[in-house]
């Protein structure tokens, strides 16, 4: 992740550097999209599972676990190509990753107990994209992307007694398919050489197998460039 | 302005090269402490003790001051039993386990455990613990030894028993060869004495015991030793092919006689020994019987055999024969007046016979319808108290007592009065005691006093002021059987106990075989027999 990173500020600066087009974001052209932001989970069966499994251990071991980290929000990363149709609106074909994690570790004179549980959702969507005013440097718009979501859930307990006189593991990992749709509004900002991008979206999922439904409030931003026509 | 938007994206980039759901610090429970494990003596029972079927572990631990949910006891940390309160029992059967070192532990589990981790495991909060010695070595044999301790008590003693896995030594009784039972139990090892009071005084009776060693107070597992046995009262045992007559006491001499085959025997009443063997079979075959009397006195031994009216008189001391006369005529029903005359009843008419000249004196007609029951003559030979019953036709049965002058051959009624139906009737100093029972003044003949009594009387014998008495009875053994007896009662005129004893009556079982009961007043003692005959 971090070379990804490196790799992403290396072209920013470069591009900055060498690029002196001044592009309209109205022009018809088609490029890449990279993108990061925070997503805000909605994650409440997840969170009343992993409390419930906690308070077991408090309620039958008489065990103060504690709930440390609760699904709480993550970053997540994603990456699309797009193309305008015409000067206004434009399609685009992504794909995005998140996850958040739930922590409880415990440690006492006889060893440790760990509780930890992550979700990965994973899209791949296709999305239409409208501008609605034309403004020289800040274009707002808005948006709906729809796809496949995938979600992993994993649940690991791990118990270690006397330095590993009795060690136990127990593993459990769970996926499910489903589709997500996600509206969204947001603005561009033209630095003549790059566009970034602002997106403010709400996405909600349908999984299903799972009961829960990962909906997710989402910032995100982005970093495009393209090629005019 | 495009510079910070530049750098606002660059610190974004960076903000987001991570994630931001790192792995917390764990959270230490410095609350948590482990379980307690104490090495604890069981009431009874040092560590490494061997033990051998059942045993009883009492435990009630002192330290004990937090709410617990359960105790659990295990023995090499299998689950065996569990308690909710103490203190607690555990029976523990060893022998569901091998023979060898065994851990015996008492888990109490806490309801708030507060030992971490350890609490998913189930594990006690304090842990009390042992070991003992399961061990299957049989129990050792014990000797043993009984002897009077006293009148009402036997003592027992054995050798100590070296069992490892000793938990007790029971105390097996039998009486009179009946099914032995445990009487007592002794849980010291080196207690090795008992004394029985319990149903000891039984006389005449065999009284048998054995001590057994045993591992476990189930008793599941004993050694017995071998028997010893003990008979309270002395037994004379005396052979002879058949009994003629006796016991005839003289109570002057303390001497007692017994007739058998053709002989006369005396006993010692004060030693149980074998006074004398007087051979009679110039008197009795084999077959025959004879009567025995003493008279007055008790100087003198009448021996009558009245179907050929043959007399002896012998002198109870020398056993010499002072007379022997062939009578003019007899029957079975004779008293002894003097030394001169003896008289016969013959129903309703007495017969006075000087055995000296073998002349009839007299011949004494008393009423019509008259059947004498018994007579007594006083000590001086003067006087003669009668009873006899006078039936009628139509008129209910009377009853009567006479006191006669036999200081002639007339025999003259001194005074008569009405009495009651006595099977018997004895001389008690200045009284006459019908059957054991009702006491008359002999001065006045009427009833003066009476010692009721609710069963049968046997026999009976009287002096002065006192009465013994003898009924049918049954001995009670505590816990081992009752066995049929003699009771024999003294009672003072005042109707007060004095004391009480019991005879072992015998099983008629042979074909020879009766039992016979005894009871005379001696000089200083009163003498009770219970006679055995016939094997």
């Amino acid at each position: 992740m971090k070379t990804l990173n490196t790799f992403l500020i290396f072209i920013v600066v470069s591009i900055q550097s060498f690029s002196q087009a001044d592009y309209n974001n109205f022009l018809k052209y088609y490029g890449v999209q990279i993108n990061t932001g925070i997503t805000f989970f909605d994650l409440q069966p997840l969170k009343d599972n992993f409390r419930y499994t906690v308070e077991n251990f408090n309620r039958n071991y008489n065990l103060p676990l504690q709930i440390q980290k609760s699904y709480p929000a993550n970053i997540s990363w994603g990456a699309n190509v797009f193309w305008y149709i015409n000067q206004r609106a434009s399609i685009v074909i992504g794909t995005e990753y998140t996850s958040s994690r739930a922590f409880s570790l415990y440690e006492d004179y006889s060893g440790t107990l760990d509780l930890k549980s992550e979700i990965k959702m994973y899209y791949l969507y296709i999305g239409f994209r409208f501008h609605i005013v034309e403004t020289p440097i800040v274009q707002p718009f808005m948006g709906m992307n729809v796809g496949l979501a995938k979600a992993d859930i994993d649940l690991e307990v791990d118990l270690n007694i006397s330095n590993s006189l009795i060690k136990e593991n127990d593993h459990s990992e769970n996926s499910d398919t489903g589709y997500n749709i996600e509206p969204y509004i947001g603005c561009n900002y033209n630095l003549d050489f790059v566009v970034l991008e602002f997106v403010a979206s709400y996405n909600t999922v349908h999984l299903e197998k799972f009961l829960i439904e990962p909906n997710t409030f989402n910032i995100k931003l982005g970093v495009k460039v393209g090629v005019f026509k | 302005m495009k510079k910070y938007v530049v750098l606002l994206l660059l610190g974004f980039l960076c903000l987001n090269s991570c994630t931001l759901v790192t792995e917390p610090e764990r959270f230490y429970n410095d609350k948590a402490y482990p379980p307690e494990l104490y090495y604890f003596n069981f009431e009874n029972l040092q560590p490494g003790q061997h033990v051998d079927g059942t045993i009883v572990i009492y435990f009630n631990p002192l330290n004990i001051d937090y709410e617990f949910e359960v105790i659990r006891a295990a023995v090499d940390s299998v689950w065996e039993n569990a308690f909710y309160g103490l203190p607690c029992t555990l029976h523990l059967d060893t022998r569901r386990y091998s023979e060898g070192l065994h851990s015996i532990s008492f888990g109490v589990y806490r309801k708030d455990k507060p030992h971490g981790l350890l609490n998913m495991f189930g594990i006690a909060s304090t842990i009390f613990e042992t070991q003992l010695y399961f061990d299957r070595t049989p129990p050792d044999k014990v000797s043993l030894t009984v002897k009077k301790e006293s009148d009402d008590g036997i003592e027992l003693n054995w050798s100590e028993s070296t069992c490892q896995t000793f938990f007790s030594y029971l105390i097996y009784k039998s009486v009179e060869n009946g099914e032995y039972k445990v009487i007592d139990t002794i849980n010291s090892r080196t207690h090795t004495n008992y004394i029985d009071r319990d149903g000891v005084g039984l006389i005449g009776a065999k009284y048998s015991y054995k001590v057994a060693v045993t591992t476990d107070y189930k008793n599941t597992f004993q050694t017995l030793s071998d028997s010893a046995d003990i008979k309270v009262g002395n037994a004379l045992i005396y052979p002879f092919t058949r009994f003629k007559g006796g016991p005839y006491l003289n109570d002057e001499n303390q001497r007692v006689f017994f007739l058998v085959d053709r002989k006369m025997i005396v006993i010692n009443t004060m030693n149980d020994s074998i006074f004398a063997e007087i051979d009679i079979s110039n008197m009795i075959t084999q077959d025959e019987y004879i009567d025995f009397q003493f008279n007055n006195d008790k100087s003198k031994i009448y021996l009558l055999k009245y179907e050929q009216k043959k007399l002896w008189v012998l002198d109870s001391q020398s056993f010499q024969v002072l007379k022997e006369v062939t009578l003019i005529d007899c029957n079975a029903w004779y008293y002894i007046l003097d030394d001169s005359r003896i008289m016969f009843n013959y129903g309703s008419e007495l017969k006075i016979i000087n055995i000296n000249t073998n002349q009839i004196e007299n011949e004494v007609s008393l009423f019509d319808s008259v059947y004498i029951n018994s007579a007594v003559i006083s000590p001086d030979n003067t006087k003669m108290i009668l009873n006899w019953r006078r039936n009628l036709p139509n008129i209910p049965t009377y009853f009567y007592i006479a006191e006669m002058d036999i200081t002639n051959n007339e025999f003259t009624i001194l005074r008569m009065n009405e009495f009651n139906n006595y099977l018997r009737i004895e001389r008690s100093g200045d009284m006459i005691c019908g059957d054991g029972v009702d006491f008359y003044e002999l001065s006045s003949l009427v009833l003066s006093k009476s010692v009721p009594f609710s069963k049968y009387v046997l026999v009976y014998s009287t002096n002065g002021d006192k009465v013994s008495r003898c009924t049918d009875n049954i001995y009670l053994i505590p816990d081992i059987r009752e066995i049929n007896c003699y009771y024999i009662d003294l009672y003072n005129l005042q109707n007060q106990k004095i004391k009480d004893w019991y005879i072992l009556s015998w099983v008629r079982n042979l074909q020879l075989g009766q039992n016979k009961i005894f009871i005379g007043f001696g000089k200083n003692n009163i003498l009770g027999y219970s006679l055995k005959f016939g094997e």
